[in-house]
């Protein structure tokens, strides 16, 4: 029990690619926890200058609808900050919260899981990599 | 059928860890995943709470089964600390025992100030009462007639 609760205590924040952060999240996710959350996942993208920050919720089944509205907010953040945000892992019932409460889902970015995160993000990176090349060429 | 949990709170992670041990009891009593999700986070609120405001307490879980035959689980957080003064400042999302949460701050001091109205909205009932001797908050989840009927 005492090695879950200090799971459900940490937020671990991994650099899974150059400049891709992904804070996946597991066990409770209560009022106090998201603003955790929400200060060092923001911290991190200024720290490592990353582009883009994958917010993994597969391991939640339950969230309060200002919880969701709070993580709906960081992702927004995020964007402030000049980094693209992807949330995974939303299940149905988090699905249905979210539409519930109304909150704008417009520049949302939400994929299935981690790796369509990824798989998109290595995309763009190509194309903005070969973009410029073709047209100086 | 009647058991009953009762857990010291003194840290977060005591909060936390309580809040593991209602899961287990919610889904023993015969709660859905979504209805123990609930109670888990009720009782993670109410225990963190307590750490924040009462430096600590107890939760008490109980599962227990109604005189209208329905199964029940209750989570008691009772602690010793000072009353709350403006119960509905209390209860506003986005407001402290100080009052509103400015923008800017809402990060910094570890919490949305949504917890008492998340409380409100996940449980099936809630009850607090305060006295000289501390305060209670009473958080009730019963279990859905026809599932209890299916499973017995």
């Amino acid at each position: 029990m005492q090695q879950a609760a200090i799971r459900d205590l940490s937020t671990p924040i991994i650099e899974v690619w150059g400049g891709v952060l992904c804070l996946p999240v597991v066990g409770i996710v209560d009022s106090q926890r998201s603003a955790e959350m929400t200060e060092k996942l923001l911290e991190s993208i200024v720290v490592k200058q990353a582009r883009m920050a994958i917010v993994d919720i597969t391991g939640i089944d339950v969230m309060d609808t200002k919880t969701a509205d709070h993580f709906i907010k960081m992702a927004k953040a995020v964007r402030l900050l000049g980094a693209e945000c992807f949330l995974s892992g939303i299940n149905p019932g988090i699905a249905q919260t979210l539409t519930h409460i109304g909150v704008d889902l417009v520049g949302l970015r939400t994929v299935r899981n981690l790796r369509d995160a990824l798989q998109i993000y290595l995309r763009e990176a190509e194309r903005e990599r070969t973009t410029p090349a073709s047209k100086s060429a | 059928m009647a058991s009953e949990r009762r857990l010291p709170i003194q840290t977060r992670a005591d909060a936390l860890g309580g809040a593991r041990v209602v899961r287990g009891m919610a889904l023993e009593a015969g709660l859905s995943a979504v209805q123990a999700g609930r109670a888990a986070l009720v009782a993670c609120e109410l225990a963190s709470n307590m750490v924040r405001h009462a430096g600590g307490g107890i939760l008490i879980v109980r599962e227990r089964t109604k005189r209208d035959g329905r199964n029940e689980l209750m989570i008691v957080a009772h602690d010793t600390g000072p009353e709350i003064p403006d119960l509905d400042s209390a209860f506003r999302d986005g407001s402290s025992a100080a009052g509103p949460i400015a923008p800017e701050l809402l990060l910094s001091r570890g919490g949305l100030g949504t917890g008492l109205g998340a409380i409100v909205r996940l449980a099936d009932a809630l009850e607090l009462h305060q006295g000289a001797s501390g305060k209670a908050f009473v958080a009730r989840f019963v279990l859905a007639g026809d599932r209890r009927r299916a499973r017995d």
